[in-house]
């Protein structure tokens, strides 16, 4: 019941703030952009040189949503003790795995306001331009969906560590960058000079480090799609059940063990 | 209602509270009075079971606070030393949002009547940011009242009000002692305890050293009663003839006034009164007034924790 109210709350807070809308606007722009190359080329040439089209906006759009909403998460708790009221809400009926579920719960509502709206322009953008949806777009979204709970569960996390909104966005943007640094790495070890093993011991690094991103089941998960695997496109999907489940205990466990008072 | 039993909390070596005895009865208004880093805070803390005690015990709504389930805590209302409030959000709907989350009965009428008798009816629209201190402070109590709880825990309510804000937060406070509601009330203002509690602990680097009613307090100050008698002129002798009564500990002679200080012995007021008045009618001198002074709360709290530091101090020179 406190888990709902909160929820509410948190959502209404994510839905109000220009921060929601500065990251739809956003993604929608630069999603725009892309078919709007698409379609020039089409039209300078005849020739559509991807086979779907729509695949990189959506994937484009989805990931700064993703990413939008897991930093929103990642101040969340830390602002919140910052400004004592965290304290407040723990004096009445709440606990940490209601507090904490509420707040996963109303940024998955959000977020996935927000992806619903980015994938309906993109679907009449398909029925306008005639471009065909990404085979498997319903899974796609289904993956898109796990990785946005697992970069909130993962922002949670981080705010439950940090006693400071500014430590915890710091915290999480060095994750992605991180993260992106290592999705990289296989074409700048293409470039560049190295003893093999070396290389293989990178990208062996960067193959168990995906494992802790949450946008690695999204990325396997489309690999899997595309490879006509279901089987790697369903364990992903356990994996992200289990990769939120895990944040969010943690999260738990940090909150209890840092406690409420403000810092 | 409230009870501890030997309440300890150390961070580190620095001792915040040291074997805490409290015992608060159901219906009670308890006043809690400390110096500042007295310990009253993290004693409220530990209360809510936000800080885990070092040692002892706790009882709360008869129940040990292990035991406490999350629908105990609606039984709670809580103001912090701060209002801590969700500063973009309207003042109504922040009241909405606690009444929901308190599942309190008939909000939208209790909400009314709470901002109608802490005069924030005005205010129902206005971002919480907006508000001065002292509105913050009566709507953090809003809040604690909204869901009707049977103990309140208060840590300094009345702080940033102007007088007509203290007076309404005291009515409030009495209307809900009167309706039966446990009030543990942490406060610097002396005045406000003296006038609404039943009983009153002082709490001095983190112990508990004194704990009773006003009237043990002053005892426990060592208050000894004085009747101070007005005289029409100076008379020669006055002091001297009163000095030899019984019961006479000391007088202090003034121009046209006379401190005399009792033992704390067991003759009446009324008894002591007309010896006095006898004794002073052989001076002759004229009575144009008497009356009894009390030591108040105010003096009885410096004396006892002036009193515990002292000890303290000599405690450490001997270590």
């Amino acid at each position: 019941m406190a888990a709902l109210s909160i929820g509410k709350r948190e959502m209404r807070s994510h839905l109000f703030s220009v921060w929601f809308y500065g990251i739809a606007a956003l993604s929608l722009l630069l999603g725009a952009f892309l078919i709007k190359s698409y379609m020039g080329y089409v039209v300078e040439t005849g020739i559509l040189v991807a086979s779907s089209p729509l695949y990189a906006p959506l994937y484009l759009v989805a990931i700064l949503a993703t990413v939008g909403t897991g930093l929103w998460a990642a101040t969340t708790v830390a602002a919140e003790q910052e400004r004592g009221t965290l304290a407040v809400l723990f004096w009445g009926p709440v606990d940490s795995i209601g507090y904490l579920a509420g707040k996963f719960g109303g940024l998955l509502v959000s977020y996935t306001l927000l992806v619903s709206t980015q994938s309906a322009f993109l679907v009449g953008v398909s029925l306008l331009t005639a471009f065909p949806l990404p085979a498997g777009f319903a899974w796609i979204l289904l993956l898109l969906w796990g990785s946005g709970a697992a970069a909130i569960a993962l922002g949670l996390l981080l705010s439950c560590l940090c006693r400071r909104t500014r430590s915890a966005v710091f915290l999480y943007l060095a994750c992605i960058l991180f993260w992106t640094s290592l999705g990289l790495l296989p074409s700048f070890l293409s470039v560049v000079s190295a003893a093999a093993s070396v290389k293989e011991w990178l990208l062996a690094v960067s193959a168990a480090a995906d494992w802790l991103s949450p946008f690695g089941s999204l990325g396997r998960g489309m690999d899997g799609l595309v490879a006509g695997e279901p089987g790697i496109l369903a364990v992903n999907l356990a994996f992200t059940i289990l990769y939120v489940g895990a944040m969010l205990t943690l999260a738990e466990l940090c909150l209890n063990r840092r406690g409420v008072r403000r810092p | 209602m409230i009870r501890t039993e030997g309440l300890t909390k150390r961070y580190g070596g620095r001792v915040a509270v040291l074997d805490l005895d409290l015992d608060i009865r159901e219906g009670e208004l308890f006043g809690f009075l400390g110096p500042n880093g007295a310990g009253k805070s993290t004693t409220m803390w530990m209360l809510l079971g936000l800080v885990r005690p070092t040692a002892g015990k706790i009882w709360l709504l008869g129940r040990p606070i292990t035991e406490q389930f999350l629908g105990d805590r609606r039984r709670i209302g809580v103001v912090g030393e701060h209002p801590y409030l969700y500063g973009e959000m309207e003042t109504e709907a922040y009241l909405r949002f606690f009444a929901d989350l308190y599942r309190a009965s008939r909000p939208q009428a209790r909400i009314d009547e709470l901002l109608e008798w802490l005069s924030l009816s005005g205010h129902r629209r206005s971002r919480v940011e907006t508000l001065s201190r002292g509105m913050r402070q009566k709507l953090s109590l809003c809040r604690a009242l909204l869901h009707d709880p049977d103990l309140l825990l208060l840590d300094e309510p009345t702080a940033g009000l102007d007088p007509t804000g203290i007076r309404e937060v005291r009515t409030l406070l009495q209307r809900e002692h009167a309706r039966g509601k446990t009030i543990f009330l942490s406060s610097h203002i002396l005045s406000e305890i003296e006038r609404t509690a039943d009983r009153i602990g002082i709490i001095s680097a983190g112990r508990l050293i004194a704990q009773g009613t006003l009237a043990e307090m002053r005892a426990v100050a060592g208050d000894a009663p004085t009747l101070e008698v007005e005289i029409a002129e100076p008379a020669q002798g006055a002091a001297a003839c009163v000095t030899g009564l019984p019961d006479v500990l000391e007088v202090q002679a003034n121009g046209c006034r006379l401190s005399v200080r009792f033992t704390d012995g067991h003759g009446s007021e009324q008894d002591r009164r007309l010896r006095i008045s006898r004794a002073l009618a052989t001076v002759p001198a004229t009575i144009v007034g008497m009356h009894w002074h009390k030591m108040s709360l105010e003096e009885a709290f410096v004396t006892i924790t002036e009193a515990n530091v002292r000890a303290l101090a000599e405690g450490l020179d001997r270590q």
